[in-house]
């Protein structure tokens, strides 16, 4: 099994504060991996690296054996944790923007989307509700043959149903030569789907797996190892 | 479909397809579902049912022919036995229980039959 | 590139048309006055000189507004949550800053053109200065001074304007703070980066106090300028700016690659 990301030493520092500390992972192709930790713990870091979004301060990132750049963004799609899109577009001009720019984009699997989502291309972005908008932005990330999806709390803000949709999406869009890293705090409603696991806590690797290891080892599920990982933590 | 998280899914998936075959839901040489029609009706992992059918396919209950898909192996004689096999965990489960109340191998018989017999009805 | 200057451009559709309306309408408007003025040309004539030149700081003011919105645009991209669209995007940081450099041109070129056309039209019915100037407009446009001033001038903007893309994009690179703290620094580093520049600039002209630039753009069109003797232009710091402008542009481009922090 090929490795579609290789993190080794990965450092990430600002003037005043470390956002990531010797991170080492790797996400194997066709894996899906749960990013989880507490808000500050660099999850969006991370992320945000491996999009070709900030810069790292120190050590190696490999997306498909590139550094992140202007080449891994043609097959990277990234799902920020905020609206990216333009108030005034509308979600039909954002697709085609999508179209326009990224080549692996499916204009068939867009408009599919939207029909399950109950988006209509008109509306305009600014007019939607949160949960609305999430869906947009989702359906755009998804309708795109990428190579690796990044999503940044792609369920804050959905309904249990909607949350169902995506999830139902999840799955389907799924293949064999992709890979999916995302971060969510409903761990226990998406545990189900995570290949391995990471766990951060203050830019550092606290523990990481395979989930189905992890729940055989401590006969625990992922959200009871998250409250031991971390209630450890705090109690320091 | 519901899912123990505390305990590996794909074992639990695993019961699950074990179970359908002793019932006859899935009859011998009958073909599984592929693992992305699986994991879309259970909403999983898709590598977590693979799992599942590798897991299997080690056991002997089913075989995968390349291109084709999977699809149950044995005969008549391995599903009773794999029927035999599910009924005594159940069975298993059901003592110990009754144990750790305290009741002893005769009430454990005889609540079992009266109860068999009341739902029979 | 060119697919980001097409949505850019498309962005911009309802300003464009909003602004050249305006200018038009302003032109016709006082056009009609003078022809209407020329029944009695005395009580005119000190109006109609200022006219063309008000209607050209019309022109003036629609440029900066349209060049504001252009640096205001590319700031809320870098520090908002619209960045991570548009720097998501598989383009180099040179086509994303370029997309931008294309559009100050063409609002350049636009401004010029439109504002030559203004103010020909209207000085050549100005009562008054009819006919001194009518015979002059053709052969003024066709001095090559005049189109070499044009363009120092455009390269002057142009460059000007890549040091404050240097700025706006140099604050983003320290921090990933979305507060304004960044756009401050930015501020300071333009200010620090111009005025380095213009002493610099002034020095050069002094040390290189001989070489001008020699101009006749009005050359042909003796009742503006002093006669025939030739304008002179400073050459070294224009230059000087350019050669900046060009740096700025290639250091932008670099950090937009390699150092961001969105």
């Amino acid at each position: 099994m090929s490795m579609l990301v290789q993190i080794s030493s990965l450092t990430k520092r600002y003037i005043t504060t470390s956002a990531l500390s010797d991170i080492t992972m790797d996400i194997p192709e066709g894996h899906i991996l749960g990013l989880l930790g507490p808000n500050g713990s660099g999850k969006t870091t991370l992320m945000k690296i491996l999009a070709g979004l900030v810069s790292p301060t120190s050590g190696s990132v490999l997306v498909d054996g590139m550094v992140p750049g202007v080449g891994t963004k043609a097959f990277v799609s990234f799902l920020p944790d905020v609206n990216h899109l333009d108030r005034w577009m509308s979600v039909g001009e954002a697709g085609d923007f999508y179209a326009d720019f990224y080549h692996d984009f499916d204009r068939k699997r867009f408009e599919e989307l939207l029909a399950i989502m109950r988006l209509t291309a008109g509306q305009k972005i600014g007019s939607l509700s949160r949960g609305m908008v999430e869906k947009a932005r989702l359906s755009l990330v998804f309708s795109r043959r990428a190579r690796l999806y990044i999503l940044d709390e792609p369920f804050g803000g959905l309904d249990p149903l909607a949350r169902a949709q995506v999830l139902d999406a999840l799955v389907a869009n799924f293949r064999a030569d992709c890979s999916m890293i995302l971060s969510t705090q409903m761990v226990a409603d998406v545990e189900r789907f995570f290949d391995d696991v990471v766990f951060l806590d203050n830019g550092r690797v606290v523990l990481a797996g395979e989930a189905e290891d992890l729940r055989t080892h401590r006969g625990a599920s992922i959200e009871e190892i998250y409250k031991e990982v971390y209630g450890h933590v705090e109690a320091r | 479909m519901e899912f123990d998280d505390r305990a590996p899914i794909y074992a639990q998936i695993m019961d699950l397809i074990k179970r359908r075959i002793a019932v006859g839901e899935l009859k011998v040489g009958q073909q599984l579902p592929s693992v992305r029609d699986l994991a879309q009706q259970v909403v999983v992992n898709p590598n977590t049912v693979q799992k599942a059918y590798l897991e299997l396919e080690r056991e002997g209950y089913v075989a995968t022919q390349r291109g084709m898909g999977t699809f149950v192996s044995g005969d008549g004689g391995t599903v009773d036995l794999l029927r035999q096999r599910l009924a005594r965990d159940i069975v298993a489960t059901y003592v110990t229980g009754m144990r750790s109340l305290g009741y002893g191998p005769e009430e454990i018989a005889a609540m079992a039959v009266e109860t068999a017999r009341k739902e029979k009805k | 590139m060119w697919k980001l200057v097409r949505y850019e451009f498309r962005g911009r559709r309802l300003l464009y048309t909003i602004g050249l309306i305006t200018m038009c309408a302003l032109t016709l408007y006082q056009a009609t006055r003078f022809i209407g003025m020329r029944q009695d040309p005395a009580q005119s004539a000190p109006v109609s000189i200022n006219v063309p030149l008000m209607m050209a700081g019309f022109w003036v003011l629609f440029y900066a507004v349209m060049t504001v919105i252009n640096i205001v645009t590319y700031t809320q991209d870098l520090y908002g949550d619209t960045g991570y669209l548009v720097f998501g995007l598989p383009l180099r940081g040179a086509e994303v800053l370029g997309s931008r450099i294309v559009l100050l041109v063409f609002d350049t070129l636009m401004t010029l053109l439109g504002g030559m056309t203004s103010v020909i039209v209207l000085a050549s019915l100005a009562p008054g200065l009819t006919q001194e100037i009518r015979p002059y407009v053709g052969r003024f446009l066709l001095t090559t001074d005049y189109w070499v001033m044009c363009l120092g001038v455009l390269a002057v903007i142009v460059s000007f304007m890549t040091i404050m893309f240097f700025g706006v994009t140099f604050g983003k690179t320290l921090t990933n703070s979305k507060k304004h703290l960044g756009s401050v620094f930015s501020a300071l580093v333009v200010i620090a980066v111009l005025w380095a520049g213009a002493q610099f600039g002034i020095m050069l002209d002094m040390r290189f106090s001989g070489v001008r630039l020699y101009l006749r753009p009005w050359e042909n069109l003796p009742i503006v300028g002093a006669g025939t003797q030739p304008a002179q232009f400073p050459l070294i710091s224009p230059l000087m700016l350019v050669a900046l402008g060009v740096l700025a542009f290639v250091m932008t481009s670099w950090l937009m690659d390699r150092k961001l922090n969105l």
